[in-house]
């Protein structure tokens, strides 16, 4: 009996085995094809920069941010990034700080974000952004922050995007994550139109329980001087809000 | 007499077409080479022409171009050529095409121009009340053929991009104005109308992939070519480069990961005192 189920055991082991050999070429032939020069530096090198700025309003609070990224390619595949962001932060009368909940109220909290990391592209027209970083000033928190975005039916009319971004803030234990779901309405010569839906999810830390918001959002992408401008309005946990982020990028190869 | 005269002049006339039939072969093609069909507007770099006959000279400004010219452009390579009929063809880096074809008759005009590599934006003219132009630019896998628009046409070869496993040679083709037809060399069949804002790519002998937003797709344009420093094969991976996917498809990406960490702070921002 044992003798047999030995024997059974060892048949289905040189079975994979063999199964895994004669799979072996073909996985490596898909992620060569899939991943061209996946081990290879890119050339040229890639320089990108990009600033960006924006605001949130809402019932009871109102944010300005503004701040530059600038991110080098490695491999065609893997890229490193820092990023530094300025907020300025308002908050509504008679409610707390919502960066240390418990130290008091503020009228107006400034501070900086420096943030790095890598970005790596899965696939074309999908990226993964990890990164992690430090605030200074009016905020003390460590973050670390993952950024997916994906485009898919490239080869269409109207293309899909879905991303998520989130972050972790060490400070008050709050896990921020913003979803958006848009499509390329219009593709133009000069110009693109964007539309979708979006919104925020807020857990953990002081939140007793999961918050967020959501409403459709517009965007605006020039192509020639490669700035984009997109907009946002809803309702959630922050009433009626509204929400505004313009881009520029500059582009250099080495 | 009258016979022999009469012979005489039929030996005659046999002998003229013989001899004019001479000077057409000999000639004819000289004749067709010296058609001038337009002239370069602005070069920068390194930009050569090559004469029917085997002649080759540098281009500049002002330079004409001929029925039958072969332009070559060096890596750093830029040339604009206007033709007669003020359709403008602007040459990118490492290119190289002929200008088969080009007559203007009864206001019709017909262009044919191949495309041998590189990429080559065109802007055909549309005069007001002329008859419709037929602009087509033929690729070793792919023919484009146009009325009235403006569009990028390239061709790669010996590249391997991701998702077209097992082909190594593409025409990308992206139209800012009008339309294109884009269809196999080999056959019509299975051809795409790419309108404008949109780009297309046909990959070896398949049909043309359907239409993407322009600068979504991967597809090589003229501003990809010259952002890419004039080295077209440095954008493709097969040459130790990569598809540059950073350049043209995270573009509308950074509308939701560059652009929003901003994260507002949790809207339940503590207690009402």
């Amino acid at each position: 009996m044992a003798k047999n189920a030995i024997s059974r055991v060892g048949t289905m082991v040189a079975f994979a085995v063999a199964l895994s050999a004669l799979a072996a070429p073909a996985r490596a032939q898909w992620f060569d094809d899939t991943y061209p020069g996946f081990f290879s530096l890119q050339t040229p090198g890639l320089f990108q920069t990009t600033i960006f700025g924006g605001g949130f309003v809402s019932d009871k609070y109102g944010v300005l941010q503004e701040g530059v990224q600038a991110e080098q390619s490695v491999t065609p595949y893997i890229g490193f990034f820092g990023r530094a962001t300025g907020y300025q932060l308002w908050i509504g009368q008679g409610y707390e700080s919502p960066l240390a909940p418990g130290s008091g109220s503020f009228p107006r909290l400034n501070f900086g974000r420096f943030q790095g990391g890598a970005d790596f592209t899965l696939y074309p027209g999908t990226h993964l952004y990890v990164s992690g970083g430090h605030d200074v000033a009016d905020s003390d928190a460590s973050v670390i922050e993952g950024d997916f975005s994906s485009w898919i039916f490239l080869h269409s009319q109207h293309p899909l995007n879905g991303s998520f971004s989130s972050i972790h803030d060490f400070q008050n234990g709050v896990t921020s994550t913003e979803i958006d779901l848009q499509t390329i309405l219009l593709s133009r010569e000069k110009y693109m139109i964007l539309g979708g839906i979006g919104g925020a999810m807020y857990f953990g830390g002081f939140l007793t329980q999961g918050q967020g918001q959501g409403g459709p959002d517009l965007g605006f992408y020039y192509r020639p001087w490669k700035i984009g401008v997109s907009a946002q309005a809803g309702y959630g946990n922050a009433h009626q809000y509204g929400q505004i982020s313009m881009y520029k990028q500059f582009s250099w190869f080495e | 007499m009258r016979r022999d005269r009469s012979h005489y002049g039929a030996g005659f006339g046999a002998e003229l077409l013989f001899i004019g039939g001479l000077l057409l072969l000999v000639f004819g093609p000289a004749a067709q080479a010296q058609t001038v069909a337009g002239s370069f507007e602005s070069v920068s770099g390194q930009v050569q022409i090559q004469r029917l006959g085997g002649a080759t000279i540098g281009a500049a400004a002002g330079v004409g171009v001929n029925v039958g010219d072969r332009i070559v452009t060096g890596v750093n390579g830029h040339a604009v050529i206007v033709l007669n009929d003020q359709s403008r063809l602007e040459l990118g880096p490492s290119s190289s095409i002929t200008l088969d074809q080009f007559t203007v008759a009864g206001g019709a005009g017909s262009t044919r121009v191949s495309l041998f590599s590189g990429v080559l934006r065109s802007l055909v003219n549309s005069a007001s009340g002329a008859a419709r132009t037929d602009y087509q630019v033929h690729t070793p896998n792919a023919v484009a053929a146009v009325r009235g628009t403006k569009f990028d046409i390239a061709f790669t070869e010996n590249t391997i991009r991701p998702g077209y496993q097992g082909c190594e040679q593409y025409t990308d083709v992206s139209v800012y104005q009008g339309t294109v037809n884009l269809s196999l060399a080999a056959t019509p069949n299975g051809s795409v109308d790419i309108s404008a804002g949109y780009e297309s790519t046909l990959p070896c002998d398949h049909p043309p992939i359907t239409p993407g937003p322009l600068a979504m797709t991967g597809a090589v344009s003229l501003d990809s070519a010259n952002a890419g420093g004039g080295n077209i094969a440095a954008l493709a991976p097969a040459s130790g480069g990569a598809p540059v996917p950073a350049c043209p498809v995270c573009v509308p990406m950074t509308t939701t990961t560059v652009t929003t960490p901003p994260h507002p702070p949790p809207p339940n921002v503590g207690v009402v005192h």
